[in-house]
């Protein structure tokens, strides 16, 4: 049987004036369905450039990418419009929230346009903001809106959750709760997770590593015991 | 953007500048646009009132236009102008001579034309004392009598270099000389550059044409005016107040001169004036004298006619009693058709007739008795004579009868005879036999024989015994038988005698018989032949006898005609004898006398008419006599008191030109001073939005420049550079712009009212540096204020994301019903517009004086359209109005109204009195209309109010007034107020109504109450005409009434449309501009809004893209709040458009037209339009740099 998420051979370039920049090339990767993966590498490795390929926000250049038996690298651009509406969730470094929109409303903005959402009221409780749903962002802590975030991400009932480095504007404590959230997601909801991080540490406690290194995969670990959050220090 | 700390700060710096401004383009641009509009805006409208009045007073200076205009109730000599000439501080002086004139064109139509006559090199425009200089146009100037030079007014009535010009004979008093002048050449002068005209006392009340001419075509013995000019006027500008200084000093000096000059001029005239007025007195007595002379003729001439009269008088008495009888006669048909004399005559000769005809009758009737008495007497002799030959006849039928008797009796006697013959025939055989043979003796056949004598006589016969015996005796025959032969014998003799006889006999009766027949037949004959020959006179005479009887009817009948004729005709002997021969005669005779009797009723009228003019006449002269006598006291009287004689010393607030453009051009400044508030306001707003999002934007490298020990003040020398730069190209290419075409434009607008000299847009550094600087200035202030607070910050503080401004509740959450209603781009859209209320104010504003510009344009045009279409659909009915020269009800003039009453030209005409008053308060030119028939009045003009357009009448004891009128005089329904009538007379009237009009300044009142207030009866010399047909018609019916002497002059209501038409041909210019503007303003508020929306919501909209938002949706979500600041903006402008259009209505508008106050929904609907269309080009725009925005910009930190 195929694997949930599939890259084969996938290359990106960037033109910068007669510059060819080579952002991926070649990577190949599995990802099963229901785990919880981390994508690790340092600063320019590619990770950002994999996050938007996978994310539906670019495309590639070269090679195939698969989920759930559809081949995401043939979409076109309201495909993947569609793709990123019903299948992904996105959690961004800074959060992203509309400013001028309550914690409520902030995930409802996102439920709205699906089609099989779950109600916002029921998200926010589930990431632990329940008495804070009135809440505009500002009144919110980093750590409370990185939650709103994921429930935001969470609300559209997602095929996968995209966390782009979901804690580095965060204290570590806070980092450690969000990672956590997220983590118990994986486990209780089964969406597949992927977070992706320069953090090495982090990825004590995934199902799937997957080291990215100047463009291509170095690496792909299994974890056969994943660490739990609590027990990772950094 | 991070400046490396080496050593070149300022290169660097402004490198980092110049990067700001190519980085940000757009944002540039948008700064520079606005700053640009506002500029050019104010500086343009701003200076175009300097730049029209430089280019008016540059005008007046080059031609030398006059700075004081002398005028003389004694008239000017060439003494005054020495003495002028020699005055200090005076530069040229000019004199003239002038007056108004009637003028018929080549085309024959009447014109008032103001004509001024000039030395002729002074006409040329040589020397200093050449003033109100012409700038010849076309031709040549006028170098000999005859000659004149046209001002341009003229060419619009059709005139051309060429025509000529000949004195109308309606002048009266007049100085020209020549009868014709030919038109050498066309100028324009700055002393008459407006199309408005003087008005003049002469016929229509407006000159309409401008000559100039030379000075020895008039009769004049001094100048009626002198033109000035003094030093030091002309290098002021003649609009400003040091130039009014000037003048009002000057005024005074020549008034002092003025004062000494009248004196002397006074004490001339008097002297030759009293000569004159005792010549003048002298020529009237004489006058008076021959008139008295007349009237005394007239009384003579009189006097006859009366005795005339009583003779007329006499005769028609005498003749009274006839015609009495004659018309009687005639009234009842007595009198016959024909010559009555024939009828006479024809009587007569039927009177003798008839007479003749009785004797005639009678002689005829005796005859007739004669005739049958002869008649009778030979019937009766026929009668007798026949009757004998009848009786002859009978006598011979009876012989006739008695011989046939004898006949029948000798017949019967021969019958017996014949038959005893007969019987004894066979005897005598027997016995001759037997005598035979007695003869021969044979005595055997004796016995024979004697057997058949025996058979015949039986054998007793003795014969037979005898003869027996005698045979047997044979003796000779016996004797006795010869004896019986004999007798035998003789009697058959006998017989055949007898016989014989009686056939004679039976003859002669038959020859009786028949000449008896004969004569009975002849008898018969005779007495037809008679008959008929009597029957026949017998019927002559009847036959007579009938034409007798009936010619005694006829004559009968004749004569009962002739008895029943016989009165008429009697009737009729007078008349002829009178020396009438028929009815026609009488009818004509009767004629003749009722004609006598009006000539003489006529005469007599004529008579008491004449009695009354002559004693009219002596009260005329008895008047002309006081009057005379008065007016040479009068006149002495003025000549003692010099106190009455004044000089006028007028300036150019007299002259129309001068003081209509100072007012016109005053109007542009006003307007000129609203607009481009606007757009200052708006380029402030735009600078502060645009440089605020821009500090923001660079916050972290403030943060930056302000950690590596930049100053607060250098960091902010970068963006007050950058608004710098924006707002001074800006204002450089704003004032390149602005000053020529917003100045040029509103000059142009005015060329339907000026006769317009060269144009001179100039740069005005109050204007164009003062506004620049103050421009600029206040985006600098804008950058600052911009700057300031983030300045204000600490380093570390701006290396960290803006705290993001927090989100607010706002009012529409509290009513949850709709709130939960909206959907969350609704909802972002709500708040957003609460939560920048900068851009809100700036948009709506924006948006906002876009509408309102685009209204206030299209209701310029709608307003001056309406004048068309109010005034000349709605409220004047009438299409062409007729000049008379005298009053149309007390002396019709027939030719006119023959026109006047074709159906086929004319549907209505309506009398009326009009005339051109002031109102004296607000010295305000007024027409006076008085209908003559009220009831009609609304069929040509409507009056009503303008808002809700009630119907009013016009009341007996009250005026209605036009609205523009009142407004100008600030008069109200009740209010009242001195009119004078033209003509010096003047009355306080009250208002009753206040009408809808457009066009001119109207005061209309009832006949009566003119009457009652001016003292004298209206003047119906004016014709309100509805013609029919089109423009071409009308123009033929106009010439139509020209050609008719009583009309004076003909105006059509459609040439005044057709310069309303222009008028709004211009005003289309000014409404482009608008439009223009009002879009460029749109577009750089929408723009810098928008652009500057998504810009600050770059992360935002990029996320909503990463959330799966398509493009269509992520629009929505930034327009919506754009695009519902633009409706609102819309209808704001809506609004305040209407505002704005009544200012700019009110302040455009001229003393005497009223513009339309109404503007049409199809304006609105224009204005609304517009503005959204460039809201949605903007939005379009804008679109596709949404579409561009990137996803990946969500990944990145807070700017």
């Amino acid at each position: 049987m195929d694997s949930y998420i599939r890259f084969e051979n996938v290359s990106k370039y960037y033109k910068m004036g007669e510059q060819l920049i080579i952002a991926i090339e070649k990577i190949n990767f599995e990802i099963e369905k229901g785990e919880f993966v981390v994508i690790v590498g340092p600063s320019g490795a590619g990770k950002t450039t994999l996050l938007n390929i996978l994310g539906g926000m670019d495309v590639c250049n070269e090679g195939q990418i698969w989920l759930d038996g559809e081949q995401i690298s043939a979409y076109n651009k309201k495909q993947l419009t569609r793709y990123r509406r019903y299948d992904v969730g996105f959690v961004f470094q800074f959060y992203n929230l509309v400013q001028n929109l309550t914690a409520k409303e902030n995930v409802e903005l996102a439920s709205e346009i699906c089609r099989e959402s779950l109600p916002a009221e029921q998200v926010l409780d589930q990431v632990g903001l329940k008495d804070r749903m009135q809440n505009f962002p500002a009144q919110l802590s980093g750590g409370e809106q990185q939650r709103v975030s994921i429930a935001r991400a969470l609300a559209k009932e997602p095929k996968i959750l995209l966390c782009d480095e979901p804690t580095g504007a965060l204290d570590y404590r806070t980092g450690k709760a969000i990672l956590k959230l997220l983590q118990d997601t994986c486990r209780q909801t089964g969406k597949t997770v992927i977070v992706i991080t320069h953090n090495s540490a982090i990825t004590a406690m995934a199902d799937r590593v997957i080291r990215v290194k100047n463009g291509t995969v170095s690496k792909v670990t299994l974890n056969k015991n994943p660490t739990p959050v609590e027990e990772i220090e950094w | 953007m991070v400046i490396k700390g080496d050593g070149v700060l300022k290169r660097t710096y402004l490198k980092s500048v110049l990067r700001s401004i190519t980085g940000t383009i757009a944002r540039f641009i948008a700064i520079l646009v606005i700053v640009a509009l506002g500029v050019g805006f104010l500086v343009g409208l701003m200076s175009s009132t300097p730049d029209m009045q430089y280019s008016v007073d540059r005008y007046y200076d080059e031609n030398r236009m006059y700075d004081f205009r002398i005028l003389s109730t004694l008239g000017l000599t060439a003494d005054d102008v020495s003495v002028l000439r020699d005055t200090e501080g005076v530069q040229g002086v000019m004199p003239a001579v002038s007056e108004h004139v009637l003028f018929r064109s080549p085309e024959g139509d009447t014109l008032v034309g103001a004509v001024t006559g000039l030395d002729y090199t002074v006409l040329e425009g040589t020397g200093e004392d050449a003033l109100n200089r012409t700038v010849l146009l076309e031709g040549r100037y006028p170098q000999q009598r005859g000659e004149c030079l046209l001002l341009r007014s003229g060419v619009s009535l059709g005139l051309q270099v060429g025509d000529i010009l000949t004195l109308s004979e309606e002048n009266s008093d007049i100085m020209l000389r020549e009868d014709s002048y030919r038109i050498v050449g066309i100028a324009d002068t700055p002393y008459n550059f407006s199309i408005e005209s003087e008005t003049s006392s002469i016929g229509g009340g407006k000159v309409q044409i401008t000559l100039y001419l030379g000075d020895d075509c008039f009769d004049a013995d001094c100048y009626t005016d002198i033109f000035m000019t003094v030093d030091g006027a002309s290098e002021l500008n003649s609009f400003s107040d040091a130039y009014w200084e000037l003048i009002q000093d000057k005024t005074f000096l020549i008034q002092e001169i003025g004062r000494e000059r009248v004196t002397v001029r006074f004490e001339q005239l008097a002297t030759q004036m009293r000569e004159e007025l005792e010549e003048q007195r002298r020529l009237a007595e004489e006058e008076f004298q021959k008139q008295e002379a007349l009237l005394e003729d007239g009384r003579v001439q009189l006097e006859e006619e009366r005795a005339a009269l009583a003779r007329a008088k006499e005769q028609l008495d005498a003749n009274a009693a006839l015609i009495t009888a004659l018309t009687e006669a005639v009234e009842n048909g007595q009198l016959p058709e024909g010559s009555f004399s024939a009828l006479i005559r024809e009587y007569d000769e039927g009177v003798a007739a008839y007479t003749d005809g009785l004797e005639q009758l009678a002689a005829a009737e005796k005859e007739l008795t004669e005739g049958e008495a002869a008649l009778a007497a030979s019937r009766e002799e026929a009668q007798e004579k026949f009757e004998a030959a009848e009786e002859e006849l009978v006598r011979q039928e009876i012989q006739l009868e008695d011989a046939k008797i004898q006949l029948e009796d000798s017949k019967l006697l021969l019958a017996q005879l014949k038959t005893q013959l007969d019987d004894n025939a066979r005897l005598i055989e027997i016995l001759e036999q037997l005598k035979e043979a007695f003869s021969r003796n044979d005595l055997a056949s004796a016995w024979k024989v004697l057997e058949q004598l025996k058979e015949i006589l039986g054998e007793n016969s003795e014969l037979v015994h005898l003869l027996e015996s005698a045979l047997t005796l044979g003796q000779a025959l016996p004797e006795r038988l010869e004896g019986i032969l004999d007798l035998y014998y003789a009697l058959q003799l006998q017989y055949e005698e007898g016989m014989t006889q009686v056939a004679d006999t039976e003859r002669q009766i038959a020859q009786g018989e028949a000449a008896l027949q004969e004569g009975k037949m002849q008898l018969e004959e005779q007495r037809q032949a008679a008959e008929t020959a009597f029957s026949q006179s017998e019927q002559e005479l009847a036959a007579g006898r009938e034409e007798l009887t009936q010619n005694r009817t006829l004559l009968e009948e004749t004569g009962v005609v002739l008895s029943e004729n016989a009165e008429s005709i009697e009737q009729l002997r007078p008349i002829t004898e009178a020396g009438m021969d028929s009815a026609e005669d009488v009818r004509q005779t009767i004629d003749n006398y009722q004609q006598g009797q009006t000539e003489y009723d006529r005469g007599l009228v004529m008579l008491s008419e004449s009695e009354a003019e002559l004693e009219n006449g002596r009260i005329r002269l008895e008047e002309a006599k006081r009057d005379a006598e008065s007016e040479f006291t009068a006149a002495e009287k003025s000549f003692s008191d010099p106190s009455e004689h004044r000089w006028y010393v007028l300036d150019r607030n007299a002259n129309v030109g001068y003081v209509s453009f100072e007012s016109n051009s005053e109007k542009v400044d006003a307007i000129c001073k609203v607009f481009p508030v606007f757009f200052f306001l708006i380029a402030v707003l735009v600078t502060l939005t645009t440089m605020t999002r821009m500090v923001d934007e660079e916050r972290i490298q403030i943060g930056t420049l302000k950690a590596l020990g930049y100053s607060d003040g250098r960091i902010m020398f970068k963006y007050l550079l950058y608004a710098a730069a924006a707002s001074v190209i800006g204002c450089g290419i704003g004032l390149a712009v602005g000053i020529r075409l917003f100045p040029s434009v509103i000059w142009n607008a005015y060329s339907i009212l000026y006769y317009q000299p060269e144009f001179y847009c100039r740069f005005l550094p109050e204007y164009a540096i003062g506004f620049s600087v103050a421009l600029v200035a206040a985006t600098l202030l804008a950058t600052w204020l911009a700057c300031r607070s983030t300045l204000s910050e600490v380093a570390a503080g701006l290396m960290q994301p803006k705290a993001p401004k927090i989100g607010k509740r706002i009012f529409l959450e509290r009513i949850g019903f709709v709130w939960k209603h909206l959907s969350f781009t609704k909802k972002v859209t709500a708040r957003n517009l609460f939560r920048y209320k900068k851009r809100l104010y700036m948009t709506v504003i924006g948006i906002m004086g876009c509408t309102a510009l685009l209204v206030a344009g299209f209701g310029l045009r709608d307003s001056i359209n309406y004048i068309i279409f109010g005034q000349f659909g709605e409220i004047m009915k009438y299409n062409v109005t007729v000049q008379t020269r005298h009053d149309n009800e007390t002396n019709p003039h027939n030719d006119l109204f023959a026109i006047l009453d074709n159906p086929e030209q004319i549907q209505d005409y309506l009398l009326v009195h009009q005339q051109m008053g002031t109102a004296v308060e607000s010295d305000t030119d007024v027409y006076l209309v008085v209908p003559r028939e009220m009831d009609r009045m609304e069929d040509f003009i409507s009056l009503r109010t303008r808002v809700g357009k009630h119907s009013l009448m016009l009341e007996a004891d009250g005026v209605i007034v036009s609205e523009k009128f009142a407004s100008v005089a600030g008069l109200k329904v009740g209010s009242r107020f001195t009119l004078d009538d033209g003509n010096g007379t003047e009355a306080v009237v009250r208002i009753t109504g206040i009408t809808e009009n457009y066009l001119n300044n109207y005061v209309y009142m009832t006949p009566d109450f003119y009457e009652k207030a001016f003292g004298q009866a209206p003047e119906y010399t004016t014709l309100f005409v509805k013609a029919a047909g089109g423009l071409e018609q009308q123009e033929q019916l106009s010439e139509l009434f020209l050609k008719n002497e009583e009309v004076s002059s003909v105006t059509l209501t459609d040439w005044t449309k057709e310069s309303f038409s222009n008028m709004i041909r211009s005003i289309d210019y000014i409404v482009l501009v608008l439009i223009v503007a009002a879009a460029a303003l749109a577009v750089v508020v929408l723009y810098n809004l928008t652009n500057i929306n998504i810009a600050e919501r770059q992360k935002e909209i990029a996320t909503i893209k990463v959330l799966g938002f398509y493009d269509r949706e992520v629009g929505s979500y930034i327009f919506r709040e754009i695009s519902l600041l633009t409706l609102f903006g819309t209808l704001f402008g809506l609004v305040c458009g209407i505002a704005l259009h009544g200012f700019v209505v009110q302040t455009v508008e001229m003393e005497s037209v009223m513009f339309g106050r109404s503007i049409s929904w199809l304006s609105f609907v224009y204005s609304a339009a517009l503005t959204l269309l460039f809201s949605a080009i903007v939005d379009l725009f804008m679109y596709r740099k949404l579409k561009k925005i990137s996803m990946v910009e969500s990944l990145k930190a807070v700017d």
